[in-house]
Formats: C-alpha cells, structure tokens, sequence
C-alpha cells in the first residue's frame, strides 16, 4: 500500500498497460449471457407454460363455504322438545396473526375457564389456522369477541342440544360437528330437518382466509322444518328407566322394548339399553346408540305361541275350548319334543296349552294347522320382512323358506325356536292380534311443521286383515287367561286393566347356528284387552333368572301401568286388583 | 486537471454562495448522461409503484410505501452529491471508506438476530444493512488497488492481496450469514481482478481454494443447514414444495398466471394474496410479472439493458482507469444483483436475499444503488476532461 499513498489520484494513469477494450468485453459477454437467461426463462413462464400456472394459482385461491342452515327441532307428541339447534360460537385463531400469544392465552382462558398453556401452545402453533373453542355457547363467545385480540376470530355456528339427556337418545340419533344426522330419526329425516345449506364462494389468501369483497356468488341457506314423532317424551323416560333397572336386577347383558298403539301404528316410546347420554359425546361407544328394537333379532320363544293359535282359530282347527290331549312327550321326526317343565300326559283345554304355555299342546296343534298354512301365516304377519319403520338400519329377521325347512321345523317354529324377528317385528304381531286381526305399518313421524303449519304425515296405519275379528276376540281371551292366577304371565297383568299377553323363554343360538347357549326372555301384550290400546313388547337377554313369566312380565307390566295412565286410557270395568 | 465550467460561474470570489446552491452549481446539469439518468429514474417510479401493489391491501397499507419514498429522497440527494465532486478525489479515502465499512460490517453482530441472522444494524428510522454498503467500498477500493497498480496485477503477492480485499468482507458477510451476499461481493471481486489485469490461473487458483474452503465448511457442519437446504432446493425445487421450495414454486405459479399481458395493476392475486413471501422485498419480480405479464417484465429487462448500457458506455470511455474500474465495478453489481434476483423467483438461481436494484423495498439497497449512480454519473461527466 506504499505506493498507492505516494501517488497523486490525477497522474495515476498516466502510463501503464492499454487497459480496458478486450477485458471489458467480458462485461458485454456476461451482460447479454444473464440477460438471456432470464429473458427466456420469463418467457417460458408467461407465455409458453402459463395457462397451466394460471390454472394452479386459481385453485390455490377458490375456496367455498358451506352456511349450515338452521336445523330443524323435533318434537314429541306433546310438543315437547326432544333435539333442538342452538346458536354456537366457534373461536378460532389465525397464530401469526397473534403478537402476544402469552397474554391473549391468559385472557382467553379467563373467559373460557380452559388451561393457559394449552391456548398458548395452540396460538404459537407454526399454521395459518387452529381452532380455540368449538361450539360453546354464545354468551362466552361474545366476551371472546369482546376482547378485540388481532388473529383471533369467531364464526357462527349452531349446536344440536338434547333436553332429554339419556332418553330417546337412540331413537333420536345423533348428528355430525357439521349438523348432518349421523343416526336415528336425525339420519332417517336429515332432508326434512337439514334444509338445504347454503354457499358463499370466494377467494381465499395464502392463510385461507377469505378475502374481503372477493364473495363472487351467494347461494342463501333454507332452514330445515321442525317434525313431531309419536313418540311421548315421559312414557319413553318410563320405558328406558324400567328397561334399565331391570338389566341391573336380572343381571342381564341388554334389553329393549317398545310401546307402540295397535290402533293406528305410532311407536309411543321405543329404547334399548345400553344407551348414552347425546350431550356428552367423548368416550361414546358404537354399540350403545344401537336401537335394539330394530336392529338385534332374537329367536322369540313361546310368545310366537299367539301366531300359531291365531292361525288355528282362524283357520278353525281348534276353538278355546277344544279338549287336547296333551302327552308327556312328543316325538316329531327324529326328535322328542317336551314342556318346558316335564309334566305328565294331561288333558288341556286349547286356551290353558297357551296360558300355561305348554311346547307339547302348541306342537300338536301346529302339526294338524301344517307347513303350508304355518308358513303363510307367519308371511301375513309380516315375519322376516321389514315392518317398514321410518327409523335406518331395520333389519328383517331371519325367517327360512319353507322347502328349506327340516321334518322338525314347523314343531320349532311353532314354539318360537328356529326363526328370528326383532322386538318390533313382535309388537306388530301382537298388536295384529289386538287390533281386530288387522296388520300394523309402525311409523314414527306425526307431522312435519314447516312455516308455523302442521302437517300430519299421514304415514302408518293399518293394513290387511290377516285374522277375522272373531278370531282375534278368541284369542285375546285366550291370552288374557296368561296374565291370570294361573297361567305363566301372572306378573304381567297392569293394575286397573285387564290384560293379555304371553310369555317367552327362548334358547339363544349359537353363532353359525349349531346348538344353544343362554337364554332370552321375553315377553309381548296389550291392554285393555276389552279394547285394545298400547301393545308393548319386552326383550331381556340372558337374565336371571331365565324366565319370561318372571323377568320380562315385570317389566311389561311397569310400563304398561304407566303408559296406560299417562295417556289417559279408560280402565277396564272388570280388573281388579 | 480543468474545472467543470458552471452556468452561475461568474462571481469568482465575490459571493460566499451556500453549499446547496454550491452543489447545484457544481452538478454537471449540461454533460450529465442523460439516458442512464432517465433510465434509473423509471425504474425507481417502476419500484414505487410496484411496493405500492405488493402492499397496499395488508394493514398499514401505505407505510412501505411512504418509507421507500424517504428512502428515495435521501437517496438522490446522495447521488447529486456524490455527482457534484470529482470522482477521483475519491481515490485516497478509498482505505477510510472501505475500513469504515469493515467496522460497520463487524459491529452487526453485536446486535439481535432477525430470522436467525445478524445482518443489520438498527438505527432510528430504518435498519442499516452493511452488506450493502460494501458492495461499493469495496468496488472504489478495488479500483483504487488496480489504478494505482496501471492494471496489471500479474504476481502473486499482489493478486493475494487485491483478493484479500474482497475476501474479507465476503467472510464477514458469511458469518451474518448472508450467503447470497457473500457470493455477490466475491463475484464483484472476480471480475473486478478479470478486467484490472490479473492472471487467469491466478483466479483459477483462488476460486479452487475458496471451493476447497467452502468443503470444509460443510465438513466441520459450519456451514447452516438451511443455506445447504437452499442449495439443494435449488438443484431441485420439487423435493420440497411446503417448505424451503414454497417460494420458488409459488414465485413461479405467480409469474406464470401474468400470462403475456398480465392481471393488471394492483390485481395480482397470488403476490397479494401473500402465497409468495417478501413479495416487496426479494420476490418483487413475481408482482411484476403477475400483474404486468411478459410485456411488463420485458419492459423492466429492457430499462434495465438501458441501465448497464449506459454503465458500459461509461466504463468504456472513461479517461483513466480508476474511472473505468469503478463503473465496471458498478456494471458487474447491478448484472449480478439483477440476474440473481429475477433469476431467483423464477427458479434459475438459488433462493438469496439479493435485492433487485430500484424496485426492491429496502433503504440500504436504495441508497447503495443511487451512490453507485452518482458515481457513474460523475465518471460519465469527466469522459470529456483532459488528464
């Protein structure tokens, strides 16, 4: 650097090398190299490729929104609320938006009573978008709002609510975080009750969040109508209470029952047991919002006993009266058939084979009835096809053609073994039996409410008649005598009314059909029996002890008590008690 | 060495004038090159209004757009200083300019990182960014080095040590770090050695050894991770489209959807919509080429090719090598901040934080950029002075 300080600026270039031309062509070299690259590279992009990238960029951006609608409520026949939609308030945050998120984070926890270092985590989260709260009520979501923090926002949203906790939760289903019924009456009615949603298009930035002035198109929500079920909100707290409280006293695995009008087809009250609590979704598990009632089968037992008696009487093979013979044991193909306690050979009236249930009488009857006229009944009764429920996952039961059956099928399916059906399936033969011998279409719906105007649905009803009047008189005497002193449903019988019903005990099936384990008890009836009103059907599986007369009567009979008077039916003249 | 004659040079002696009037007096108004003048100029109206879409939606809409035109301000009052004196005078505070710099350069580590670098120095108003700077101390000292030397720097002691000169503040701006800046002033350097005489195998030699440096850098794990990731997203942007290959893609898908014509003038979506980052900084070429398209980004090219023209022109008939050093000097920054930058958002350079000249939002980018047109505007008007 010597040098340099002794020399003067202006006489530095005085002499030296012929600097510059050739040297500074290197310039002019890399210039137009650089140049050209970055031309060309711009032009590939813009004009060469650049529909595809176009085409990129607007996806990037299209975003829509779903507006939920406003779901529609449901009512009980009373006009009480079973599911109604609440305004929710969900709060979100956009984290790099957030400048303090330990601050916000203790503000918003305050309000929510929610953990600080959860919320604070959540607003330092490396995303454009999380939520903070989802659905909370709309008061809480205000006092959010309130605080005015930049990055946290809130959107509108409604909330299923449940008034009724437990009861009716199977039957009334649940929906998704996104309003859409998921099960049950929601599912089976989401047109009705959804509506039809709504959508917002727009434009979103590189956060996802829509930009202002950028809604292109609007399409407005239509709210979803309110419907009422037939379905009497305290008959079902009744029914489910009763159910559960005898699972826990008999010990037993599941029940289910139904209460429905054999005069016209409306379930009362339906519900199985396990259930849940709608409400508290966390920890829900698949098998308890299972309605039993429609979609577990069971092999009924001896309460089928009533569809081979009507099909007796009506075929006229046997009157109440008609002495049988009845023998200690009866041999049908390559099997001996018994009562369910062996008794010797007796002489019974038609009437007390049923009250006190014997195998062996039904058997002998069903024998001289025959196959043929076995199985048509049991077709017209409506037995291993769908009843038709306005309720999703029905199932039909299992009901073998009759050139599959076995030399011992009609002896079985007499008596209830070797045939399926569900509790529903069971209530609507009872209820035929009933109702004057006239089939029953069950049905949920009572009407749908849209615009402050009812409309009744008009759904079920009754169908063909499948036994004369006379028969199904007969009949009803005949299980009438059930719930007396001396047949095997004495604990059946309601107080105030006089009452018909039949027991069952049924051998439960292995999986894959060979042989039995355990037993289902069960239980079908109906009151008044002078005139018929509620039929209610009772399955308990595997209680102890293992008797329909002992543990499904009870049940029938708690039921049936307060149904009665709940809905003001007249008593009977002539019960006592 | 004659006086540049002014038009108020009447009163020798008689008037004290102030020194604003003594600056208008001295600026060489009839002998400036005007084109260079016009095209530094349009770029810079180019820039502003550019900033101004890229920002103009976000809160606070108008603030990088209000401070780039203080910045823009002070900056040309800068130039017309630094074009008012004789540029050779410059030549023995070359040494004071550049161990300014070096200070400046090595205190931005005493202040906190931003984004995990340690590149500024906060002042008042705006951060000061000494890479910039550097860029041209180190070009005047450069020049002042071969000048003295008649442009020949043909052994090795003094091919060491010109190198040396660039070397040292590339290394600083290494450790910032600040790798795209660093390989900027070492390129500045290269070809400033190229034109001022050195040997071939020299800078052969050198760029082999700096290679051989940067080995065992990633050997010993000196070297960051997310400088080697830049690289490698790179080679290939697609290995990560999320991440360290967002920017480029999304650059690219913003450049593109300006077809030849462009969306318009405020309505490019994808740089406002904030899917490219820095869009105002760095990426400011996607805003162009989204909302002005093909004829927009050509129009930009060519005020650009106007530019370095100019700066040749310059480079080219200057009287004494001092001079043409500098504006080579200039001419290889802007072609490489240019060709970097635009060749970074379309995917054809390495992801760097190299600013483009006049357009992008930045002071210490701005006022490095009109310094080095003041510059180039005072060896332009000495073109026709006798030495």
């Amino acid at each position: 650097m010597a040098k340099t300080r002794n020399k003067r600026a202006g006489t530095a270039t005085s002499s030296g090398r012929d600097f510059g031309k050739m040297e500074l062509n290197i310039l002019l070299i890399l210039l137009c190299a650089g140049l050209m690259a970055v031309l060309s590279k711009t032009f590939y992009l813009q004009v060469i490729n650049s529909s595809h990238l176009r085409d990129v960029a607007r996806k990037q951006r299209e975003a829509s929104v779903d507006v939920v609608p406003k779901r529609g409520t449901i009512l009980d026949r009373d006009g009480e609320v079973l599911a109604i939609s609440e305004d929710a308030v969900t709060v979100y945050a956009t984290p790099y938006l957030v400048a303090n998120p330990k601050k916000a984070a203790e503000s918003i926890s305050r309000i929510l009573g929610a953990d600080t270092d959860e919320i604070e985590e959540k607003l330092s989260a490396d995303s454009g978008f999380v939520y903070i709260a989802r659905k909370i009520d709309r008061v809480t979501g205000k006092k959010i709002e309130r605080l005015r923090i930049s990055g946290i926002g809130t959107i509108e949203e409604s909330r299923r609510f449940y008034p009724m906790g437990k009861v009716g939760s199977q039957l009334i289903g649940l929906v998704d975080i996104d309003n859409k019924g998921q099960s049950g009456i929601e599912l089976y009615y989401q047109d009705i009750l959804g509506g039809r949603p709504g959508k917002i298009f727009f434009e979103k930035d590189a956060a996802g969040s829509p930009i202002p002035g950028t809604e292109k198109e609007k399409v407005s929500p239509v709210d979803g109508s309110d419907i009422q079920l037939t379905i009497d909100r305290d008959i079902q707290a009744k029914l489910e209470e009763s159910i559960a409280k005898a699972v826990a006293r008999y010990n037993a695995k599941s029940a289910s029952s139904l209460v429905m009008d054999c005069t016209n087809g409306e379930i009362i009250a339906m519900g199985s047991f396990p259930t849940f609590d709608p409400n508290k979704r966390d920890n829900l598990r698949p098998e308890w919002t299972r309605n039993r009632c429609v979609t577990d089968i069971f092999e009924p037992g001896s309460v089928l006993k009533i569809l081979t008696a009507a099909a007796a009487l009506e075929e006229k093979i046997v009157e109440p009266q008609t002495p049988l013979f009845v023998p200690s044991k009866l041999a049908v193909a390559d099997k001996f058939f018994t009562d369910a306690q062996v008794k010797p050979s007796r002489q019974l009236s038609f009437a007390d084979v049923i009250a006190q249930s014997s195998n062996v009488g039904t058997i002998r009857v069903a024998l001289q009835l025959g196959k043929d006229k076995l199985f048509e009944y049991i077709k017209k009764f409506g037995l291993g096809c769908r009843t038709g429920i306005d309720y999703p996952g029905e199932v039909e039961g299992i009901v073998l053609d009759k050139y599959k059956w076995s030399g011992t099928s009609v002896a079985t399916i007499s008596i209830g073994q070797g045939i399926s059906i569900t509790a529903l399936q069971l209530a609507c033969l009872g209820g035929a039996v009933a109702n004057g011998g006239r089939s029953i279409y069950p049905h949920l719906l009572k009407a749908k409410i849209s615009d402050n105007k009812m409309v009744d649905a008009g759904l079920g009803g009754l169908g063909d008649q499948i036994i004369s009047e006379e028969a199904s008189r007969k009949l009803i005497d005949i299980m009438v005598g059930v719930t007396s002193a001396k047949g095997t449903g004495q604990k059946a019988a309601v107080k105030y009314y006089s009452t018909a019903g039949k027991t069952g005990t049924a051998a439960k099936p292995l999986p894959g059909g060979k042989g039995y384990s355990g037993y289902v008890s069960t239980f079908v009836g109906f009151a008044p029996a002078e005139k018929p009103k509620l039929v209610c059907a009772v399955f308990l599986d595997e209680p102890v002890p293992i008797w329909g007369g002992e543990t499904a009567a009870p049940v029938f009979r708690e039921i049936m008590e307060y149904s009665l008077q709940h809905l003001r039916i007249a008593p009977s003249w002539n019960a006592g008690r | 060495m004659s006086r540049v004659q002014g038009p108020t040079d009447i009163h020798p002696g008689l008037v004290r004038r102030s020194f604003a009037s003594e600056i208008l007096r001295r600026f060489p108004f009839r002998r400036i090159d005007k084109l260079l003048l016009f095209a530094t100029l349009s770029l810079n109206v180019f820039g502003l209004l550019m900033i101004y879409s890229a920002t103009f939606t976000g809160e606070n809409s108008t603030i990088f757009f209000k401070k780039q035109l203080v910045f823009l301000v002070v900056s040309i009052i800068f130039m017309v200083l630094i074009a008012s004196f004789d540029y050779r005078k410059l030549m023995p505070y070359s040494r004071h300019i550049y161990a300014a710099v070096i200070f400046l350069l090595s205190i931005v580590f005493l202040f906190p990182p931003k984004g995990g670098a340690r590149r500024w120095i906060p002042l008042i108003f705006t951060d000061l960014q000494p890479s910039e700077l550097s860029k041209l101390a180190l070009i005047i000292m450069l020049a002042t080095f071969i000048a003295d030397r008649r442009m020949v720097i043909d052994n090795w002691r003094e091919y060491l040590f010109a190198f040396g000169i660039g070397a040292l503040p590339a290394f600083l701006i290494f450790l910032e770090p600040d790798f795209g800046m660093s390989f900027v002033v070492l390129l500045i350097c290269f070809v400033m050695l190229l034109i001022g005489g050195a040997r071939i195998r020299h800078l052969v030699a050198s760029a082999l050894g700096l290679i051989a440096v940067f080995a065992l850098a990633v050997q010993f794990n000196i070297l960051k991770t997310y400088q080697l990731n830049r690289l490698l997203v790179f080679i290939r942007p697609g290995i990560d489209p999320l991440r360290s290959g967002y920017n480029i893609t999304q650059s690219k898908i913003a450049i593109g959807s300006g077809q030849l014509l462009g969306r318009g003038l405020f309505r490019g979506t994808q740089t406002n919509l904030r899917f490219v980052p820095s869009h105002h900084t760095d990426f400011i070429f996607s805003v162009v080429g989204e909302e002005l398209g093909f004829l927009g980004a050509a129009l930009l090219l060519t005020l650009f090719i106007l530019l370095m023209w100019r700066a040749y022109k310059i480079a080219s008939t200057a009287k004494e090598p001092f001079g043409t050093m500098v504006a080579a000097g200039i001419l290889t920054m802007f072609l490489i901040q240019i060709v970097v930058n635009i060749g970074m958002t379309m995917g054809i350079m390495p992801t760097t934080g190299i600013t483009l000249p006049f357009m992008s939002y930045g002071g210490s980018s701005l006022f490095t950029s009109y310094c080095a047109i003041g510059l180039l505007l005072n060896i332009g008007t000495h073109r026709f002075t006798q030495h």
